[in-house]
């Protein structure tokens, strides 16, 4: 199901959010449980094959998690046997992952190599499988790092199914949910999160429906066209290039929104994802503010366990570089991912190579703005390169696509003849809208407040009218878009 | 608390109210026709009644570029292969590319068309009225072909009869009420005895039309719906001009010019001169006179009146006027 359809809005979320209320002053964890049922229910909704999988995944985690700790319990001797637990653990969760997700890929990789003709058939990717084995694998971690405090299943069920973040995240962390499950406040009805909820759903809403689907088609456009065999002119590269930019984060930020006020209706604080990326002013400042959970995952899970920065200089570089390659391979099962990983592992290797060569009083006369300004320029550029890898098919597309953005090898244009409507030539679709939704979707993305700062502002009744009337104008506008399938991109990852 | 209770009442509310109208109207923006659908008017009013022929689905195949005798290049008049089934089904073999692929007919298009292997005789050059002087004047200046083939799906049969049961509740709940609203309109707008004719917006225009319920089937046969931009005037002599210099380009083979009159000029403006010119010049086949032929002796639908486009049994007239002219 999804949030951007009428059955989730009209029917769906109603139906939840009055019988987890009215379920609650009963018990509460009849409330948990029916908000568990609705998660697998809202799962099943896509494609009820997988439920199975779901539940045998949640299951068997949440046993071995019990196992794990109740080994540790026993004592210290025991240290080696939750280790060999914990291993087993993992591996059966990434065993899964990779059966479902890069089998295709790796065989088809070998046969490339090996010139064999290996086939595992066809093989459809459970929806989120990503995201429900991360969550369950940090769950496992924690347990054998005795950080878990309690494991009610319902709760646990609830922890990985809660269907607002199932789906496309964020990827959740034990310790921040399950406090908030236990807290009988959770299922009592509270007016205010009700209200921030639904602004900051509408928020999601328009941002996916009025500026990711609007900018979809143009992106789409440029890269089907060099998909055909194409060569686009520089400024239409650049321009397909932003659009995907701008439509990714639109489509991903709103989903976010989205499941976050959601989320809040139900008393419940998802952690926040994304803080205005496209203000970042260094490529470390971007993984800050970009998909934050899932940074955070590979820093605790990976890069950490890898050794972090407490092996030397050059190791801290490889366990950096290691971690964003499998964090692009995280993303699908494609060389353009591996790329894409290796790209941002090159970029965070050489920012932090910056900071650690050039010292900080070497820029002390350079005006602050003139700094940002700078870094703010670079760093957008280079993410905006490395997102046309990500959304090419393969890498000779991506190539085609980046040289023509460099200058290396486009189709030759006038400035002139682009200033004169022939921004676009790989499609029909008219250049002069592109320009405007980039422009507004620009001054979006550097100069507006991030969603994370909406709240709805109590004063007086003039004032909750307002804004009564803004949401519901947007909440309108955002509604009159559907009428045509449109998932979010992150489902695919 | 209360500021917030009360927000979230009304946000609440004002959702909940506006779903169950939308929906309540939501069918009523199930839509087959482009012109109900873009003038937003229930297909229920404006849908056509009455039954289409069958055409054999073998008729409707594309041949290869390699084994066809006639290269058809169209608009969507030629996509659903109904005029073409003419030809299929006495022997000959077509071969149809849309505008969108071909994009133009250019400086050295017999060379590109001898490289992709065609060893027919015959090129029928097919658009619509109100967008022939546009495909002259981007195919004139062009010098070199910039052919980008779209992906070809089979084509189906069209359906016999229109159904009116289909609920679809995918489409935006605000034209639902918009279809509710112009429904009103025009039940108040068609009973008055002046009434002639309704621009409805995003380019449909609402006529009566004289005996309409003797040439159309739906429900409201008196009136029938019109793309706003069709092609009011008469093409000049420049037009003719324009099409001998393009026609010259197609070297050693016949081109044939199919310029499918709009529906307006059909039923509402049958006196143009155009066509006649055209067949007395080219290789044209007379399509006015032949609609006009039809119109008269009551040929029911035509054009459907929810329709841009022709029906299948006017489809087939088509075919039969392209049939003759590939004769002469």
């Amino acid at each position: 199901m999804l949030f951007n359809s009428y059955s989730f809005i009209f029917f769906y979320l109603p139906v939840v959010l009055l019988g987890f209320f009215q379920l609650g002053r009963i018990n509460h964890s009849y409330a948990a449980a029916w908000l568990a049922l609705a998660s697998v229910f809202f799962y099943g909704y896509w494609n009820p094959a997988y439920v199975g999988l779901l539940l045998l995944s949640i299951v068997c985690n949440y046993a071995f998690g019990l196992w794990i700790a109740k080994t540790g319990a026993r004592g210290k001797e025991k240290e080696e046997s939750k280790k060999r637990l914990l291993i087993v653990a993992i591996a059966a969760n990434l065993l899964l992952l990779c059966y479902y997700k890069y089998a295709n890929f790796f065989i088809g990789s070998i046969n490339s190599v090996a010139g064999t003709q290996w086939n595992a058939g066809e093989i459809i990717l459970p929806l989120g499988i990503s995201f429900f084995t991360f969550t369950q694998i940090a769950y496992l971690v924690d347990t054998y790092q005795g950080k878990v405090k309690e494991y009610n299943f319902i709760h646990y069920v609830l922890f990985v199914t809660y269907f607002p973040h199932l789906i496309a995240g964020p990827i959740l962390h034990h310790k921040e949910m399950m406090p908030q499950f236990s807290r009988i406040s959770s299922y009592r009805l509270n007016w205010e999160h009700v209200a921030t909820g639904l602004m900051l759903f509408t928020l999601g809403l328009c941002k996916k429906t009025l500026g990711a689907d609007a900018l979809a088609p143009f992106a789409n456009g440029v890269f089907d066209g060099v998909q055909n065999g194409i060569l686009p002119t520089s400024y239409e590269a650049w321009a397909g290039a932003l659009a995907y930019t701008l439509q990714l984060y639109f489509d991903f930020s709103g989903y976010t929104d989205m499941a976050l006020g959601i989320a809040l209706m139900f008393n419940i604080r998802l952690p926040i994802n994304f803080d205005s990326p496209y203000k970042a002013t260094s490529i470390i400042d971007f993984w800050r503010r970009w998909h934050m959970t899932l940074s955070r995952f590979l820093r605790d899970y990976l890069y950490i366990p890898l050794g972090g920065n407490r092996k030397g200089i050059g190791r801290r570089y490889l366990n950096l570089f290691a971690t964003m390659l499998l964090g692009g391979l995280w993303h699908g099962a494609g060389w353009t991912f591996v790329v894409w990983g290796a790209l941002h592992g090159a970029y965070l290797t050489a920012n932090h190579l910056w900071r650690d060569l050039v010292p900080a009083r070497f820029f002390s006369r350079v005006p602050n703005w003139l700094g940002t300004l700078t870094g703010g320029s670079i760093t957008f550029a280079a993410v905006v390169t490395a997102w046309v890898v990500f959304r090419s098919s393969d890498m000779a597309h991506a190539w085609v696509m980046l040289e023509a953005m460099y200058g290396l090898h486009a189709r030759p244009i006038t400035l002139d003849a682009v200033l004169h409507g022939q921004l676009l030539l790989t499609t029909d679709l008219s250049g002069r809208d592109l320009i405007k939704l980039l422009a507004l979707s620009l001054i979006w993305v550097w100069l507006l407040p991030n969603s994370g700062r909406l709240k709805f502002a109590t004063g007086n009744y003039f004032l909750t009218l307002i804004q009564a009337t803004i949401v519901l104008y947007l909440l309108f506008l955002a509604l009159d878009q559907f009428g045509s399938y449109s998932p979010f991109l992150y489902f695919q990852f | 608390m209360k500021h917030a209770r009360a927000f979230s009442i009304i946000v609440l509310t004002a959702t909940a109210l506006y779903g169950a109208a939308g929906f309540y109207f939501l069918p009523l923006a199930s839509f087959t026709g482009p012109l109900t659908r873009m003038g937003k008017i229930p297909e229920s009013l404006f849908g056509w009644t009455r039954e289409q022929p069958a055409v054999n689905p073998e008729h409707l195949v594309n041949a290869s570029w390699q084994e066809a005798d006639v290269l058809a290049i169209g608009d969507s008049f030629s996509m659903p292969r109904l005029w073409q089934s003419v030809l299929v089904e006495r022997g000959m073999k077509v071969h149809t590319e849309t505008w969108e692929s071909m994009r133009n007919i250019c400086e050295d298009f017999t060379g590109w068309l001898d490289n992709k292997g065609f060893k027919g005789s015959h090129v029928v050059i097919e658009v619509v009225e109100h967008n022939f002087e546009d495909r002259l004047a981007r195919s004139l200046p062009c010098k070199q072909m910039d052919y980008r083939p779209l992906a070809v799906s089979p084509v189906l049969p069209p359906a016999r009869q229109m159904s009116f049961n289909r609920t679809d509740f995918t489409g935006k709940l605000s034209v639902g009420f918009q279809v509710k609203l112009n429904e009103l309109k025009y039940q108040s707008l068609s009973t008055r005895a002046e009434f002639n004719s309704w621009e409805m917006g995003n380019t449909v225009r609402m006529h009566r039309v004289t005996n309409g319920c003797e040439l159309f089937s739906h429900k409201s046969c008196n009136d029938a719906l019109f793309y706003a931009d069709d092609h009011t005037g008469d093409f000049n002599d420049h037009t003719l001009d324009k099409m001998r210099r393009l026609g010259e380009r197609v070297k050693g083979l016949t081109p044939v010019w199919v310029i499918v009159p709009d529906k307006s000029t059909a039923y509402l403006h049958p006196n143009k001169q155009f066509w006649a010119k055209a067949e007395e010049n080219f290789y044209a086949p007379n399509l006015l006179e032949a609609f006009k032929h039809e119109i008269q002796n009551k040929n029911i639908d035509l054009y459907p009146a929810n329709e841009t486009h022709l029906s299948t049994a006017g489809y087939l007239i088509l075919g039969e006027a392209i049939y003759q002219s590939l004769q002469k």
